[in-house]
């Protein structure tokens, strides 16, 4: 709960971030990272669709850095087009779930009695039900898919937050800034907008960054699975299934997305475990 | 246990109750919410593969279908509470039979795991606070974040290639056993290490700062009698209220490990049954998942409470 009960440790917060050295690691692999998603795919001629069957099952050379896989594919642009794709959905996710807890948390803390209970006992009923039962039902109900598996993890994750986000909402009608406010006669939309929204996305964003890992975490599984990207898609779940049968035959085509999402998980947790440091301090 | 706590309990079991209340209605839209007519489905099941007018009006007639929706849940509902968990979309035989073939293997993983997490992160977290910001301590920490940044999946995969494929140890495809579940409990328990590990670390180095554990080290104590005897009751509860939303974790991560080793229980059931977009079995596998999650966290809680009598199971931490 400590990442609610400070409403002034922004600055603290991203002092964490930048300052410790947990933060620095992990901001330093997030930017390397980046430049993987972004530049990557441009250093290899081709991309990660180009098959090249005479040059199948390749060991990583100076052409090609991570090597080729099965169907002579450069593995280096597949990881590279995957963490472009593993980024996009996670954003996609977290932004999503943040979206729909920020605006249950408005509405049930503003709201009167009934709809208040009404939202909290429906998040009671959600997390109730294990997160990756929710993402397979609404897969059963959509079908799997790329795009039905970012609104899967979507659903199954924003019940925690929007508990969190309400919580905010009823603690902050009683700051005295905000009395304040009602005393001036500032329209509600306005210390809405103005002074609980900054502090909730703040607070909220924090805690998200702790669901960030275990959100790679499913994406990559499912799609391993086949319920998420298409098989034979650039993308790290669906590379570690191709690349199961080659395990012993070509191990870089393993280990090259295995690594990438140890990486991704590993960066994210480290600036999770700064953020919530900086906001307890 | 102290009277106001025996009253937290029974209302935290009404909660529990309500919340599965609240989530048999969730999982019963999935069939309304689902695409296609169910009684279409229904008789595609059961080898009818081009039902006449008549033969759906028939099955949407049985199964209520055509009624108001409060009516149709309460017809799924009480067939539930009866053991109906309607007919399988993919197999046309009813899912409860092809459940309880299923559960004795998931049932053995849960324990296996549950055993195997509790043994490894109780040990590492002693071990660590033992010997706090010395190697041990940092070795295990470094062990706890990366298997905190593997997924459970990944895990699996390296142990099936390496210890099951190469090292000729174990089956490939799970037979369900005691035998063979102890390598995917591994993999699922390693989910939930970090988690566990470093909470109950930093709850027993609280407890060793406190002023008993001060008076029992004047008196001659050993730091790992203390710790053993002493500072581990008193971390009990929070830990346990840890395990209780621990169990959330394994249960989710079961589909997927057991679809990974083949293992013939309930998750990879629900599994296939995602892929064949057969939501009977789907409903099946979220009742199982969500009875067993809301009973074991409150299970876990009363634990606490028990243990502990100024134990809040409504705290959330």
């Amino acid at each position: 709960m400590s990442a609610v009960e400070s409403s002034v440790g922004r600055r603290g917060q991203a002092q964490g971030l930048f300052l410790s050295p947990q933060g620095r690691a992990g901001l330093g692999l997030l930017v390397v990272l980046g430049l993987l998603a972004v530049f990557g795919p441009s250093f290899t001629e081709g991309g990660a669709y180009q098959l090249n069957p005479l040059e199948r099952l390749q060991p990583p050379s100076i052409a090609h850095p991570f090597g080729t896989d099965h169907l002579g594919r450069d593995v280096l642009a597949r990881v590279a087009a995957g963490a472009r794709t593993t980024l996009l959905a996670t954003f996609l996710i977290v932004g999503g779930a943040l979206v729909i807890s920020i605006a249950v948390g408005l509405i049930a803390g503003l709201s009167g009695r009934i709809v208040d209970t009404i939202l909290m006992r429906l998040i009671d009923v959600v997390l109730a039900i294990p997160d990756l039962v929710i993402a397979l039902a609404v897969l059963g109900i959509l079908g799997p898919g790329f795009g039905n598996l970012l609104l899967a993890l979507t659903v199954a994750s924003w019940a925690y937050l929007g508990r969190l986000a309400r919580i905010h909402v009823v603690q902050s009608r009683d700051r005295p800034d905000i009395w304040a406010d009602q005393l001036a006669g500032v329209s509600t939309a306005r210390i809405v907008a103005g002074h609980i929204l900054p502090h909730l996305v703040a607070q909220l964003s924090v805690v998200a960054t702790l669901r960030v890992g275990g959100v790679v975490m499913s994406f990559a599984g499912l799609s391993f699975l086949g319920l998420g990207a298409e098989p034979g898609s650039a993308e790290w779940g669906a590379q570690l299934a191709e690349a199961r049968i080659y395990m012993f035959q070509a191990p870089w085509m393993v280990i090259a997305p295995a690594g990438c999402i140890l990486w991704t998980i590993a960066a994210t947790n480290l600036c999770a475990d700064a953020l919530r440091d900086g906001s307890k301090a | 246990m102290a009277r106001g706590s025996f009253a937290q309990i029974l209302r935290r079991a009404a909660g529990a109750l309500a919340a599965a209340f609240g989530a048999s209605i969730l999982i019963w839209m999935l069939i309304p919410l689902a695409p296609g007519d169910p009684a279409f489905r229904i008789l595609q099941a059961q080898g009818v593969l081009d039902p006449t007018a008549e033969e759906v009006a028939e099955v949407t007639e049985l199964y209520g279908l055509d009624r108001p929706l409060p009516e149709q849940y309460s017809i799924w509902a009480s067939g539930v509470l009866r053991g109906d968990l309607g007919i399988s979309y993919q197999s046309g035989r009813p899912v409860i039979q092809e459940m309880q073939q299923r559960l004795p293997a998931t049932v053995r993983l849960t324990v296996a795991t549950l055993a195997i997490a509790l043994l490894i992160s109780v040990a590492a977290a002693l071990i660590a606070a033992r010997w706090r910001n010395q190697w041990p301590d940092s070795l295990l920490r470094v062990f706890a974040f990366l298997t905190a940044a593997l997924p459970a999946f990944l895990i699996g995969f390296i142990i099936l290639e390496f210890v099951v494929v190469r090292g000729e140890w174990g089956a490939v495809i799970g037979d369900g056993t005691w035998a063979g579940v102890w390598l995917p409990a591994l993999a699922l328990s390693l989910g939930v290490f970090a988690t566990w590990s470093r909470l109950l670390r930093s709850d027993l180095i609280v407890a060793q700062g406190k002023r008993f554990a001060l008076t029992l080290r004047a008196r001659g104590l050993t730091e790992g009698r203390i710790l053993t005897r002493h500072a581990l009751p008193v971390a009990a509860p929070s830990f346990l209220h840890a395990v209780g939303l621990g169990i959330g974790a394994i249960l989710s991560g079961a589909p997927v490990i057991e679809a990974v080793f083949t293992w013939p229980g309930l998750g990879s059931y629900a599994v296939q049954a995602v892929s064949a977009r057969d939501m009977p079995v789907i409903q099946g596998y979220a009742i199982y998942a969500t009875l067993v999650y809301v009973a074991s966290s409150l299970a876990a809680d009363i634990a606490a409470a028990a243990i502990d009598p100024d134990a809040d199971p409504d705290r959330v931490r």
